[in-house]
Formats: structure tokens, C-alpha cells, sequence
């Protein structure tokens, strides 16, 4: 059996115990995750957005991604496989000429050795047949913003003057659709949509994305408020029917793998369609791996927590590690989270610089007391340092409400539905 | 009339009782820290679950490859997912 060594559950991590290493590890070879934002500019006002700046239209400079590119790969901080995501602004409002330039910047500068691969998280209202032409040239991998039906969608992703954009992302949708383009879609989750997991389910069904991804309305960056964020005991109980109903309806054992005789008659009969027989949910799909993966409970953190296994770079060559939302915000103690700019500075950063180390210790510390403390640390490895920021000011803190509901309910939820219909052990 | 001596001694007292005060209600306060600790419970059930779907998995694909090939690329496809793990999409 093969298995995958990727992003957060790699084989060669530094020994030691996690919260015990004197200095941040080396950069070389780890960088997975690329987050590039060619504007801040967003063309919708969502209500809950973290992105603080997107009203400003500025664009990258190409000379920006020129040095910011130089810097990365002389540097050898590329993994072999790196994904580079366009985002952190509404990545479509920039020309395709630009993303022309930009992919020919990023492959003239990259060793043959790294096989990159270009992502768009997009809210899909620009989406038409030439961006589509754009996405099947250069092997672009699509996510789409969509949080349900319209009467749910349109609460929430709106334009700057209050209209829904629901109608207009499913036209840019039917464009993918009608041209067999793949995409995945990402689903916010906001206190309302846990009443309805079946009208959710029955929307994302219909539309066949290649993966649904449920976010929860974070508290983070510049969104300090969440619907979830009230009445705590509620709204878990909320979130773990939702999630079950969910889990029931994906079907995610009968029509996939687990219980045997029926995964060896499925692949018999559709050798070649099986692949694409059910909706896969992330959220499932995650635990999933993670518990079949040989590196289980070895691990000492995650990307977001883990310094070089992320680079976001802003569009004025502002450039940090660790959770993307983190770049440009302040933390007490520590102040401006970026770790330079590329027109000026190193990347990596010296592994002395003050405010890195500042910034290391205190996440190192967090994920220290996530591991002593926390029951689904080999699941989660550790949480995500923006919404520790964001909820608790502090990232030395373990649970906040994202890891309660994403990951601890959600991993519960998962258990269980494995535990009923696993065959007990050297019975299959 | 407080000597001297006296006076200091009552003013030690007060920041005593004022430390003590205030480390009581450092005590009382609440903190960002979730009162939780690891559940052997937990821990065991995880691993109960982990092996028995590792289990499966093993089967299933000696199984397959073993049967004319019919599917074993799929089978395989699972078990390394190109895309895996998704960190990305949450951006």
C-alpha cells in the first residue's frame, strides 16, 4: 500500500518534543503552501469576512513577485510539490495578462525539481468562458464560495450596496458545469445554516462539486464577531446535529471504502465512474486520512503552526509564515505579525530576528499545551494560531471555539460513524 | 501615637493583604484555557477505530489488485489523493 507524505504530516520532521526546540527549524524544502495576493481588493463586502483591507485596489507589482520569487527559490524553501494559492482579495478582479506575467515569473525561477501547481479561491461571480479557457491552460485547481441556497448565500455574501450575489455565482457555476470544468466549494457555516443540514446537503448534491468544505464563521483578523460565538452550549449541540446529519447523508463509509464487500462489488461494476460516485466532504475526508496515515500520532504540528510550511506574501511585498490570516495583523507582545518585505529583507527571516522568535515561541508554546491537554491533538496537531489570536488574544492558548466545533465535534461525529459501520477487528 | 516602627509594620501587612488579595482573585479569574485533560478513554477508542480502518483498507486493496486488476487504481487513488491534504482551501 502507498501512502502520502504532504503538507502537515510529513515524515521528516525535526526530532524533539513539540514546545522543547531552542530554535526555529530551517526553512529548506518545506514550503508547501504558497499564499499570494495579487490585490486586497474585493469586489463584494461579505459580512463576515477577516480580510481588513479590501476596499484598497491596489495590485502586486510584478517586479514584487519577481524578487519575492527569486528570494524563495534560491533559497530552496519549495517542497517538491508546492501549491500556490491566489487569494487574500477577490483573485479575479486582476487581469488574466497579469496572471500570465505572474505564472511565467514563479516557472522561470523555479528549479525543475518543484512541481507547482496554481489554486483560485474565488466568491465566482467574474467566473466566464475566458477565465475558464485561463484555468484549463495552466491546470488551475478552482474553489468556489457558496454557502447553501440563495435565501441562506444572500444573508451574508453580498455586494457594497446590500445585494445578494447568489444568482450570479450559480451563473458562473453553470459556466463550470457546462464545460465540465472541476471545482470544489467552500461553505460558510453560520449559526442559521446549522438548522438546515438537509436542505444544504440537498443543494451541494445537486450541484456535484468535487469536494464541499464546510468553514464556520471564524473570529479572526478583521471579523470580530461570529453568530457561533453566542450561547456556546447551544449552539455545539447545534453544530453536532448538523454535522451528523451531514455525516449520514454523505454515506461516507458504504459508498467509499470501508466496509469491504461492498467497495469490492463497486469497483467491479464501475471500474472507472466509482471515483466520482459520492460528494466527498473535506471535514470527513480529513479524519479519514489522517487515522489511516502511518505517520499517525507522531506528529509534532500542523502547517499553520509549523514555521516555513506556509509563506503569504501581500500584495506590497509584505511576506509572513504560520496561518495566512495572520499577515499584517498585530498580536500583544509581539506587534506586526509580518516578518519583512521581500524588497528589503530575507526569507526566511534569521532564526534570531526578534519578532519571529517572539512569534515562534509563543505559537510553540500553544501547540505545547494543545498535546498535554487535548485528547485530539494527533487529529488536529496543535490548532490554527489565527483563531487563537483572534478569539484569545494570546496564541499560547489551546481551545477556542473554531477547534471545539471543527475539530473536536467534528472528529466525534466521524468516531462514531466509524464505529458502527467498521467491521470489528480480524472480522473483515 | 504609632511609633515608627509600628507604621511599618501595619503597611507591610497592608501589601500583604493586598498581595494576597489580589493572587486570590488571579485565582477566581477566568482564563482562555479550556479545562481539559487527555481522556485514556479517547485515546484508546481513536486507536480501536484507526486499526479497524486500516484493516478494511489493506484488505480491500489486496483483494482487488489481486482480482485481474479491476480497479486497483482507484483503490490506490484513495489512499494517496493528490490534492490531500486541503489546508489550502481554507483560503
Amino acid at each position: 500500500m502507498r501512502w502520502p507524505f504532504h503538507i502537515g504530516i510529513k515524515s521528516d520532521f525535526k526530532s524533539g518534543s513539540v514546545g522543547y526546540e531552542k530554535i526555529p527549524p530551517d526553512w529548506t524544502g518545506q514550503l508547501q503552501l504558497l499564499v499570494i495576493q495579487p490585490s486586497p481588493f474585493c469586489n463584494l463586502d461579505c459580512d463576515y469576512c477577516y480580510l481588513p483591507d479590501r476596499n484598497n485596489t491596489i495590485r502586486m507589482e510584478l517586479k514584487t513577485l519577481e524578487i519575492a520569487a527569486k528570494k524563495i527559490f534560491s533559497a530552496n524553501l519549495p517542497a517538491r510539490d508546492l501549491s500556490v494559492v491566489w487569494h487574500a482579495g477577490e483573485p479575479l478582479v486582476v487581469s488574466r495578462d497579469w496572471y500570465e506575467s505572474a505564472f511565467d515569473i514563479l516557472s522561470e525561477n523555479c528549479s525543475s525539481s518543484v512541481r507547482i501547481t496554481h489554486n483560485f479561491q474565488t466568491n465566482g461571480v467574474l467566473i466566464d468562458t475566458n477565465w475558464i479557457s485561463f484555468f484549463r491552460n495552466h491546470d488551475v485547481r478552482l474553489g468556489v464560495s457558496l454557502d447553501g441556497p440563495a435565501w441562506l448565500h444572500d444573508k451574508h455574501r453580498r455586494t457594497r450596496d446590500f445585494r445578494g450575489t447568489h444568482a450570479r455565482v450559480m451563473k458562473g457555476i453553470d459556466k463550470l458545469k457546462e464545460t465540465e470544468m472541476p471545482f470544489h466549494v467552500i461553505c460558510v457555516l453560520t449559526r442559521e445554516s446549522l438548522d438546515h443540514p438537509d436542505e444544504i446537503f440537498d443543494f451541494f448534491s445537486n450541484l456535484k462539486p468535487q469536494q464541499l468544505c464546510f468553514n464556520i464563521e471564524e473570529v479572526e483578523a478583521a471579523n470580530s464577531t461570529s453568530s457561533l460565538a453566542t450561547n456556546h452550549l447551544e449552539t455545539e449541540k447545534a453544530f453536532r446535529i448538523f454535522m451528523t446529519q451531514i455525516v449520514k447523508r454523505a454515506s461516507l463509509l458504504r459508498n467509499d471504502h470501508a466496509l469491504l464487500n461492498d467497495e469490492i462489488s463497486s469497483v467491479k461494476e464501475r471500474p472507472t465512474e466509482s471515483v466520482n460516485r459520492r460528494m466527498r466532504i473535506r471535514e470527513i475526508d480529513d479524519i479519514i486520512y489522517a487515522l489511516r496515515h502511518p505517520a499517525f500520532g507522531k506528529q509534532k504540528g500542523n502547517s499553520q503552526n509549523i514555521p516555513g510550511q506556509i509563506l503569504n506574501l501581500a500584495s506590497d511585498g509584505r511576506f509572513s509564515t504560520f496561518s495566512p490570516e495572520l499577515l499584517g495583523q498585530i498580536a500583544p507582545n509581539i506587534g506586526d505579525l509580518s516578518l519583512g518585505n521581500v524588497h528589503f529583507d530575507q526569507i526566511p527571516p534569521n532564526s534570531q530576528e526578534k519578532k519571529y522568535v517572539l512569534q515562534w515561541e509563543a505559537i510553540q508554546e500553544g501547540v505545547k499545551r494543545c498535546k498535554e491537554t487535548c485528547s485530539y491533538f494527533d487529529l488536529c496537531l496543535g490548532g490554527s494560531p489565527s483563531n487563537k489570536l483572534g478569539e484569545t488574544e494570546s496564541f499560547e492558548s489551546t481551545e477556542t471555539l473554531y477547534c471545539k466545533l471543527t475539530k473536536k465535534i467534528m472528529i466525534e461525529v466521524v468516531l462514531n460513524a466509524l464505529d458502527n459501520e467498521l467491521p470489528h477487528r480480524d472480522l473483515c | 501615637m504609632m511609633t515608627t516602627i509600628q507604621k511599618m509594620r501595619l503597611t507591610i501587612i497592608k501589601l500583604l493583604k493586598a498581595s494576597l488579595g489580589a493572587l486570590a482573585l488571579i485565582g477566581t479569574l477566568p482564563t482562555t484555557e479550556a479545562n481539559t485533560k487527555i481522556d485514556p478513554g479517547v485515546t484508546e477508542r481513536m486507536e480501536d477505530i484507526r486499526l479497524r480502518l486500516l484493516q478494511v483498507s489493506e484488505t480491500a486493496n489486496k483483494i482487488v489488485q489481486e482480482d485481474n486488476n479491476i480497479g486497483t487504481g482507484e483503490l490506490i487513488a484513495w489512499n494517496d489523493w493528490p490534492n490531500w491534504p486541503n489546508y489550502w482551501r481554507n483560503y
